[in-house]
């Protein structure tokens, strides 16, 4: 037990110096063990890896963009490449963001995706490959990642009941531009489409009442 | 620890009405946990804690719980995630709550001879958790010291129902007859929501706010003052107060000493949580607590003791009442159960929470939490050495407790300057106070 002249107050733990004043202690007795654990301050450098990436980003299109600059004859390429960075890193934001379980940043992320996608196909041309191809492949995907890691990794993975539901429901997204008639190729939607169904309605009668209790709880209000 | 059945689906709760504010507000800098210790004067035995730990989680199921995102409201789901009992090896009132990860919202570690229970706000508040401590003492020392209680188990000699202790009382007593949107607005009275806004309260100026270089990595600084508590008391009367108005006054003053003179004529308001089972009977370990916002202006007073004393106490006691505490959940209540806010998406509600918590800390300067004296079954009392509590915050925090004629006061900060708590000591030291000192503040290397 040490006691501080200064403050007029015991200090206990083996101290040399007293924590409120800074001032030296005076020993008055054996010293007693601390009653909190010594933790060592840490230095965290995590974040190197996106710094980097990131600074490579920005080498690589501003290079793009000025070599465009001086060459302006060989067209718009510049910018496919800041389109291409820009996507790449608005991605990596949602996938890496802390704010949410697995389930909801793999749903993000599709969504995400989506919009990139068909951002990409109206920027050049609006061939429509985006609503042909990408967006019931997507789908698909979400509902094939939902359903196996729900079984697989189910630590990972929260009320996989609730959201195979929402990515089923998503699914049947694609059934309208198919009805409107703005898909070249229809048959990546029927394959989407028919997937959903069948998983919606696995999922209402094999686990309907588990879907309504955790209905019941997330939208109440 | 048996699993709870997947099929029959696991029980859920709505946050009560003061939890619903934490899930927004918490980050890093302010975990919105508290801490509770238990010092006994052996050396704590794990095997043993961890037994105790799931012997009172049997019987307060609630406190085993996640919390979840709804698409309205925030909510508690029970969970089967094992409360595995730890030795303690993280910076005090680290992070519980988060968002991205499924966990638990309470944490038994251990120390030497210390059991720590951590819990976030957001599932109960200090008297439920010291409820939750207390059990488990208990059922360690029940255990542990076999040899010497008997095989009879100690309990705490409460008569609460498992259903009381998990029900709602700002569900129970909340009255949507809005008598208080009858009456005129009494003058400086703050209420949750409204700042203490000048055109409001006439004359009276902003808070005093503490600012400052932050400890190293945001670490929560601790300083723990134990001392005598029938010499506080004593001290307290001498000065015609209670020792919840005498520490607020002792505070204000150790703030005051580092003012600026500039900004003297702010007041520097202390807010005091206040158990509102003492007014609104209720066996609930939930949370179930207002609190009470009184200041002291120094360009207004003399600016001693006893005037701080005084008037502070005043408009303490002015503050604290039946009628006043009714109002005021009500109030908070009404709020909750408001049809546009109840259909509010919970990303807007985080947003308006977060606007609204940010206002409410513009009304006050510092907290002092008093949880008064913990009582223990005397057959255990020559086990246990002393209880402990203090809380996360983004400034600077009193909270004290009492237990066998020891009082703690500890002070936590998020600054890494000591001047505050070495005025506060130093006043009480001043006078006449024996206080040993006991902080988690690392020595810094000569």
């Amino acid at each position: 037990m040490k006691y501080c002249e200064r403050c007029k107050v015991k200090i206990a733990g083996a101290r040399e110096s007293c924590p409120l004043c800074g001032g030296y202690l005076d020993h008055i007795s054996s010293d007693e063990p601390d009653v909190f654990p010594q933790i060592p301050t840490i230095y965290r450098q995590y974040n190197l890896f996106f710094r980097i990436l990131a600074w490579f980003s920005i080498i690589v299109v501003t290079v793009s963009l000025a070599v465009n600059y001086g060459f302006p004859k060989t067209g718009y390429w510049s910018l496919v490449v800041l389109g291409v960075a820009c996507s790449f890193w608005i991605s990596l934001f949602i996938s890496v963001r802390k704010r949410s379980n697995l389930s909801h940043r793999i749903l993000n992320q599709l969504l995400v995706v989506s919009v990139l996608v068909i951002l990409w196909d109206l920027l050049t041309g609006w061939r429509r490959w985006s609503i042909d191809y990408v967006i019931p492949l997507l789908c698909v995907a979400g509902m094939g990642a939902m359903a196996i890691l729900g079984k697989i990794m189910k630590q990972y993975i929260d009320d996989p009941v609730l959201y195979l539901t929402i990515y089923g429901a998503l699914g049947m997204i694609p059934l309208i531009p198919l009805l409107l008639g703005w898909l070249n190729v229809i048959y990546p939607t029927l394959i989407c489409v028919v997937i959903s169904v069948i998983s919606l309605s696995g999922v209402i009668l094999f686990r309907g009442k588990k879907l309504r209790q955790e209905l019941n709880r997330r939208m109440h209000v | 620890m048996k699993k709870k059945d997947e099929k029959s689906g696991a029980n859920w709760r709505r946050l009560d009405n003061a939890a619903k504010i934490f899930p927004s507000n918490t980050k890093k800098e302010d975990t919105k946990v508290f801490r509770f210790s238990c010092e006994l004067m052996e050396p704590v035995e794990s095997r043993i804690l961890q037994l105790a730990v799931y012997d009172t989680v049997r019987e307060n199921p609630f406190f085993q719980s996640v919390l979840k995102r709804g698409v309205f409201w925030y909510y508690m789901e029970e969970s089967d995630i094992d409360p595995v009992v730890r030795l303690e090896d993280r910076v005090p009132c680290s992070m519980l709550y988060d968002q991205s990860a499924k966990r638990l919202l309470f944490e038994v570690s251990y120390y030497r001879c210390r059991i720590n229970l951590e819990v976030f706000h957001g599932l109960t508040d200090g008297t439920g958790a010291l409820y939750f401590l207390r059990s488990l003492v208990c059922f360690y020392l029940s255990r542990k010291e076999k040899d010497s209680l008997g095989d009879k188990r100690i309990t705490l000699g409460d008569n609460g129902s498992q259903a009381q202790r998990m029900a709602d009382s700002f569900q129970k007593y909340y009255d949507d007859s809005r008598e208080y949107a009858k009456k005129p607005p009494k003058d400086g009275k703050p209420t949750g929501s409204k700042p203490g806004t000048k055109a409001e309260k006439g004359l009276k100026r902003r808070v005093y706010k503490l600012h400052g270089v932050k400890a190293p990595e945001g670490r929560l600084m601790i300083f723990e003052g134990q001392t005598d508590s029938a010499k506080l008391l004593e001290t307290a009367r001498t000065y015609h107060t209670t020792v919840t108005v005498f520490l607020a006054a002792a505070l204000i003053l150790a703030i005051a000493e580092e003012m600026p003179v500039r900004k003297k004529k702010h007041p520097v308001a202390v807010s005091i949580p206040v158990n509102l089972r003492k007014y609104f009977p209720s066996e609930t370990v939930r949370n179930f607590f207002g609190v009470v916002n009184a200041s002291y202006c120094f360009a207004e007073g003399s600016g001693a003791l006893e005037d701080v004393i005084r008037s502070f106490g005043q408009e303490l006691s002015d503050g604290l009442g039946e009628e006043k505490l009714k109002e005021r959940l009500d109030r908070m209540s009404a709020l909750e159960h408001s049809v546009v806010n109840r259909l509010l998406p919970l990303f807007l509600k985080d947003w308006i929470l977060r606007f609204f918590y940010w206002r409410s800390e513009k009304e006050y300067t510092t907290t002092l939490s008093n949880l008064g004296r913990v009582d223990m079954p005397e057959a255990l009392a020559p086990f246990i050495r002393m209880f402990d509590v203090f809380n996360s915050t983004s400034d600077l925090q009193i909270c004290t407790v009492s237990f066998g004629g020891k009082m703690n006061l500890s002070m936590t900060s998020r600054f890494a300057s000591t001047e505050i708590p070495k005025n506060f000591f130093r006043i009480l030291a001043g006078m006449g106070l024996d206080l040993t000192v006991v902080t988690n503040v690392l020595e810094v290397e000569a």
